[in-house]
């Protein structure tokens, strides 16, 4: 038990460090997209629109100028329309530069152009509102004369550079192509950046261009540079140059040196973000597990009985949380989002109700009777099953709320689905609350009075037969907060709870029957291990593995890591 | 003080069955016109084109499962060890025939596109028998290592267990364990076992020509018979002794010199055997085996048979397999989506209300025939009697069209409400006959 | 010899002891609940322990028969160190056991419950084959109608009376024959009559085998007419003849003077 808050710590901190994260990304995404329509709409167009209008001038200054103008804008909205100049697809209609789209098949026209209003993006419409197409290319083109292209190149990768977003895009593209044209615009960019996410990104960028397109000591700076950023994009490449290398050659020893290192950086830098990834895998499915095992080691560690309908107990949170989603997008589609809120409740309430007859109309018949019980609640199992299946057919699947989709960048090369880490935190949290009921309530007091000794507990005036209702429901309830974690990455079906069902059971015994401590270790390692063997074996196989690890470990320890004592252990 | 006697000794309750009792020779002439009916009535009924060849086909199935609630019921009513995986053991059993029929040699549907291999084997991208699967292609050696392997599979691993004391409900749990782990291998198409699907396309007449048909049948009884009889032997000895002992207080045993780790193994061998057994003599009949044949809920559900029947007692075993079946197979056909209610009701209520299974109301009627009460027990056997009649003919397949046809309002089929009258209305009577008798004997 | 030993120093080990308890300590949770200097039971001994509820005699027994180690100390029985042996060894070696609650097998007959600790071989090969012979059958059934248990010989020992429980259990301790018997609370539950039968019993082994005998009533100890080791809190406090003991003022504190007066 001791360890228990230092696990639930570490998990807390984890999940909160993984969140602020999170809402920091999403703050800066905030402002951009606030600020940005206003400005372009003010400023941006109408200078734009006014420098276009220049460049239909003959004369070269006053073009250059124009283009220099654009480039100062600094918007990357200005890169279609410039793009068009470059490659003569641009003309004004009404002072307005338009672009003539790449070719589509239109209904009744054939192959035709659609005309888009260059800057803002917008179909060009006709008379009676309706899109305009042409057929003919721009007799009155703007088109960059063949000196002005590469000025107009640099102005593109410029714009795109400095656009936040699309810049991330535009540099890794530039990089990939290995385009040393971009390189005066990506140094000076750099040159202009004093800091922030673009800074390691533009270094590796040239670098990985340099790497194409210099030789000697630059070369070698370049190496040294990509395994300074432990760039894994550049990965491919560096090796490529390694195999090429004629390594026999006294001249290239320092390269090769150079080579190794920088490879042998990035290398260990992807080894240790595959292991944080597999930890964190790991960790969101022994969360679950936690989840399940934990109501299953009370109700087993209490009541010495084998719940074989925990899983059924879990369906049922599921579907309750599905129902909650079905009901707020029928009757509030504007909360949508924060359905889970209401189906936390809802999940636990609904599971637990179902367990508190469970124990109330079979189970407490069979007290001391372990094996009727394993056989009576999967019996219930079968019932619940068939029930649900009659009532809300087969397969369901319930849209998680939006926020819960998609994944979290943490570093520029990592990323965390924000599900699983949804998942993780929820786990902590309701591992906490478990530990809060059983270690600081009234009702924890007398449940882990009665679990040592039902006698003395009876004989104190504790109501055992009301504490054991009230445990069950409490574990089922559990079961059902499991459920409710479920439908975030999976379908649910009636019968998905068996599937879970032989593993929890693992981990209790493993853990050490009605040890919260075990059991919350024993299914992290659980979640970890298969984690970590998955690389190497299929995932059925790993399961298998496990299993057979877990046994071979209980030959070792009988009674799970954490052996109940006493007179007690022995019956 | 020191005469010989009971007159001391407070009020002794009597033991079920006694030489000389009339419930004993009842006892000893149903057992026989069993065997007589096993071994002769039906295969000649069949013969005759009486029985319908999926009847006969579907009875040979169902008789291998009695094997494996036979197992089940030395070790579990025995012994008090509840297995839950020997659903394995039968698929180990049920694997290795697979094998030798689905080989050429075996008679199985090669073809020569599929290079004359088991087909599964193309979405392996193998053109030839693995070295594994080469010995199987003798029956012998399929038939032997059919029954040695989960044998030695079972003898292992309950030696592991067993050594480092796991008990009682961990036992339970540490076996489904090893179930769930075997159904994940035999689902993965790497193992080289044909996946999800298993085995089929097997030598075809085997469950579609009558004289192979009966023949297979014939086999399965024979193999029940002497499974009983071996059963009833061995629970005779003094080793049977000791497995009851085991189940009562295996402490105890312990300090009496025995081991009961020894035992256990021993008899969790006997029952894989027994499973494995019944493996191989279902699979041919059955055409198919798979991973389907291992799931979880299949491990229980055996044991639920043995639980329905009355554990503990080895003809309960045989009629629970048999009544539980065809019952499933009945609904199944009339109401499937009803079924796995009355499953689920059937677990509770044996649990609940009949810890004795059908061999309680047995014994029951055996105590009121030694009372001299004679009607009564014939009350009290008459529910057991009409379920088993309805049975039969289900078991036949000889129900009339009359009363297949479904009742207007309900839905069910007739025959539903003939057998739970059949069922409820001489437990209504014999409740009648023991409140007059009470009221009699007040007055 | 007895007579020798008993004005001889209570913690004085005697070399020709069959049990032999030395520095044995048992340690449940931290709480001790057994610490033994010497504790040693002659050949054809019949010894009584006595002592207060929770004076660690159960566990006493627990340790000669293997079922509970202890943390230090060294445990002989018949010349071999037994301390680490397992149970079923134990009992291998000729110690046999009454439980202070009766454990008998209650899905067996009592016949049955005989045939289970005749001293034959306990393999399951042989068990398999085995037969009862006729001097077996004739032995158990002598013991039986001894313990007046013939006349329910075939039944279920599940539906036996507490009493009944008792005496089949000391039966089979008996028939199995053991060089030691622990016989845990004998009289426990059991009426005057049935008392005296058991005390009749115990005293007609003595002189043939080497027993230890639990118990707390005194006047069933008072028939045994033996040394008497009294324990209280896991230590020996003394050991004696029971007049002797009964004199001792540290005995009448722990455990006679509470017991006299509550009779
Ligand atoms: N397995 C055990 N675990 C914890 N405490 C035990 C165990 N066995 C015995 N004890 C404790 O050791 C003490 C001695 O018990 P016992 O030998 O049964 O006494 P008695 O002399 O009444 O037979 C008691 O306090 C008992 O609670
Ligand atoms: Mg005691």
């Amino acid at each position: 038990m001791r360890i228990l808050p230092f696990l639930l710590l570490a998990l807390l901190s984890a999940a909160t460090t993984v969140c602020a994260e999170d809402s920091r990304a999403e703050d800066s995404r905030a402002d951009d997209s606030r600020a940005e329509p206003s400005q372009a709409e003010d400023s941006v167009t109408s200078v734009a629109v006014a420098a276009f209008a220049r460049l239909a001038s003959p004369d070269a200054d006053e073009r250059e100028a124009a283009i220099r103008t654009l480039a100062e804008q600094g918007d990357a909205r200005l890169v279609p329309a410039l793009e068009g100049f470059s490659k003569g697809m641009l003309a004004l209609r009404d002072g307005r530069p338009v672009l003539w789209a790449s070719k589509t098949a239109i209904d009744g026209l054939g192959q035709v152009y659609p005309l888009i209003d260059a800057l803002t993006g917008d179909p060009l419409r006709a008379a009676d509102g309706s899109p305009s197409y042409t057929d003919a290319l721009p007799s009155d083109a703007l088109r960059a004369k063949p000196a002005e292209r590469k000025a107009i190149k640099a102005v593109i990768a410029g714009l795109q550079l400095r656009d936040p977003d699309p810049g991330r895009s535009a540099i890794l593209s530039v990089a990939d192509r290995g385009d040393v044209e971009s390189l005066p615009a990506l140094r000076e960019q750099l040159a202009q950046t004093i800091e922030g996410p673009f800074v390691p990104l533009l270094r590796e960028a040239i670098a990985r261009i340099e790497l194409q397109s210099t030789q000697g000591s630059e070369l070698i700076a370049a190496i040294d540079a990509l395994g300074e950023t432990r760039a894994a994009r550049a990965l491919p490449a560096l090796q490529e140059r390694r195999r090429t290398l004629d390594a026999a050659d006294p001249a290239n020893a320092a390269l090769a040196v150079s080579l190794a290192f920088a490879i042998e950086r990035i290398e260990s830098r992807q080894a240790v973000l595959r292991s944080i990834g597999h930890v964190f895998s790991g960790l969101s499915l022994g969360s679950i597990l936690v989840l399940m095992a934990l109501g299953l080691s009370i109700v087993f560690g209490l009541m010495g009985v084998i719940n074989m309908a925990h899983g059924e107990l879990m369906m049922v949170g599921a579907y309750a949380s599905w129902g909650v989603s079905k009901a707020f997008a029928a009757w509030m589609p504007g909360l949508f989002e924060w359905y889970l809120i209401a189906a936390i409740p809802a999940a636990f309430l609904a599971a637990a109700l179902v367990g508190w007859l469970i124990e109330a109309l079979v189970i407490r018949h069979l007290y001391g009777r372990p094996l009727e019980t394993l056989l009576a609640t999967w019996g219930i199992s079968l019932v619940l099953v068939q029930a649900v299946r009659a009532a809300f057919g087969d397969l369901m699947s319930t849209a998680p709320p939006a926020w819960l989709t998609g994944s979290l960048a943490i570093t520029e090369d990592f990323a965390l689905p924000v599900n699983r880490v949804f998942i993780l935190g929820f786990a902590a949290a309701c591992i906490a609350l478990v530990w809060l009921v059983v270690r600081r309530t009234r009702l924890g007091l007398l449940l882990r009075a009665t679990t040592q000794n039902r006698q003395m507990a009876a004989a104190l005036g504790v109501s055992t037969r009301r504490i054991d209702g009230l445990t069950f429901a409490f574990g089922a309830g559990i079961a059902g907060l499991a459920g409710l974690a479920v439908p975030l990455y999976d379908k649910i079906n009636p019968s998905m709870g068996q599937g879970y069902i032989v593993e929890s059971f693992m981990v209790v015994v493993t853990g050490g029957v009605g040890n919260l401590a075990g059991v919350i270790i024993s299914a992290l390692t659980l979640g970890l291990g298969a984690k970590f063997i998955e690389p190497w074996l299929e995932a059925v196989f790993t399961k298998v593995v496990l299993l057979g690890v877990i046994i071979a470990f209980l030959q070792w320890r009988p009674s799970g890591l954490f052996p109940a004592k006493g007179r007690l252990a022995d019956v | 003080m020191s005469e010989a006697g009971a007159s001391l000794v407070g009020e002794v309750p009597a033991e079920p069955i006694r030489r000389g009792d009339p419930s004993a020779t009842i006892a000893r002439a149903a057992a026989w016109s069993a065997v007589a009916i096993l071994l002769v009535v039906v295969p000649t009924l069949a013969a005759l084109g009486l029985i319908e060849p999926s009847s006969v086909n579907r009875m040979g199935r169902y008789l291998a499962y009695v094997l494996v609630a036979l197992g089940i019921d030395l070790i579990w009513g025995y012994t008090g060890l509840l297995s839950l995986c020997q659903a394995l053991f039968f698929c180990l059993g049920g694997y290795a025939i697979g094998m030798f029929l689905s080989t050429a040699q075996g008679g199985g549907d090669v073809r020569p596109e599929y290079h004359d291999i088991p087909q599964f084997f193309f979405y392996n991208d193998i053109t030839a028998l693995p070295a594994f699967w080469r010995p199987f292609t003798s029956l012998p050696v399929a038939i032997v290592a059919g029954l040695a392997v989960p044998t030695a599979v079972a003898a292992l691993f309950g030696w592991m267990i067993f050594r480092s004391r796991v008990r009682g409900v961990y036992f339970s749990i540490i076996t489904q364990a090893l179930a769930w782990a075997a159904l994940l291998a035999f689902t993965n198409h790497h193992l080289l076992m044909g996946g999800t699907n298993g085995l089929s396309n097997f030598f075809r007449p085997l469950n579609n020509d009558r004289p192979w048909i009966i023949g297979l049948y014939l086999a399965t009884a024979v193999a029940v018979v002497a499974a009983w009889g071996f059963c009833r032997w061995l629970v005779g000895t003094r080793t049977g002794r000791v497995l009851i002992a085991v189940r009562d207080n295996e402490s105890r045993l312990r300090f009496a010199g025995f081991q009961p780790v020894a035992y256990k193994v021993f008899i969790f061998s006997v029952a894989a055997f027994l499973a494995a057994l019944g493996g191989l003599l279902y699979t041919p009949q059955n055409g198919v085996i798979g991973p389907s044949n291992m799931s979880i809920d299949w491990h229980i559900t055996m044991v639920i048979w043995v639980a329905v029947g009355g554990r503990g007692r080895l003809w309960g075993a045989i009629v629970g397999a048999l009544a539980v079946n065809f019952a499933y197979a009945a609904m199944t056909s009339d109401l499937p989506a009803v079924w796995p209610f009355v499953q689920g009701a059937m677990f509770l209520a044996v649990v609940l209300f009949f810890p004795d299974g059908l061999v309680g109301v047995w014994d029951r009627c055996a105590a009121l025939l030694r009372d001299g009460r004679t009607t009564r027990a014939a009350l009290a056997i008459a529910p057991l009697a009409a379920l088993s009649v309805a049975l039969a003919i289900e078991a036949l397949g000889w129900w009339p069209a009359a009363l297949q046809r479904p009742l207007p309002v309900l839905g069910i089929p007739l025959k539903y409400l003939v057998i739970v009258l059949g069922i409820t209305a001489p437990v209504v009577a014999g409740w009648l006959q023991d409140r007059a008798v009470r009221v009699e004997a007040a007055s | 010899m007895t007579a020798d030993r008993e004005s001889s120093d209570v913690f004085l080990p005697g070399p020709l002891d069959l049990v032999q308890l030395e520095d044995v300590r048992v340690v449940f949770d931290g709480f001790k609940a057994l610490d033994i200097h010497y504790f040693g039971v002659d050949r054809n001994e019949l010894r009584v322990v006595i002592g207060p509820n929770g004076a660690g005699k159960t566990t006493l027994c627990d340790v000669i028969s293997g079922k509970t180690k202890p943390v230090a100390g060294r445990v002989m029985f018949d010349d071999v160190d037994i301390t680490h042996m397992k149970d079923t060894a134990i009992a291998g070696l000729g110690v046999g056991r009454k439980f202070q609650t009766p454990t008998v097998f209650d899905g067996l007959t009592v016949f049955e419950n005989m045939e289970l600790a005749l001293p034959a071989s306990r393999g399951v090969w042989r068990n398999l084959f085995a037969r009862i012979s006729g001097a077996d059958r004739d032995r158990i059934d002598a013991i039986l109608a001894r313990v007046r248990l013939l006349g329910v010989r075939d039944v279920l020992s599940r539906s036996l009376s507490h009493g009944q429980r008792q005496w089949l259990e000391i039966s089979m301790l008996i028939l199995s024959g053991p060089k030691l018997l622990l016989v845990d609370e004998p009289a426990a539950g059991l009426t005057d009559h049935e008392t005296a039968l058991t005390a009749e019993l115990l005293t007609e082994l003595k002189g043939q085998h080497t027993i230890i005998v639990i118990e707390h009533d005194m006047e069933f100890v008072r028939r045994l007419a033996s040394r008497v080791t009294v324990l209280c809190e896991g230590k020996v406090l003394a050991d004696g003849p029971l007049d002797a003991v009964q004199e001792d003022p540290k005995v009448i504190e722990a455990y006679l003077g509470r017991g006299k007066e509550r009779a």
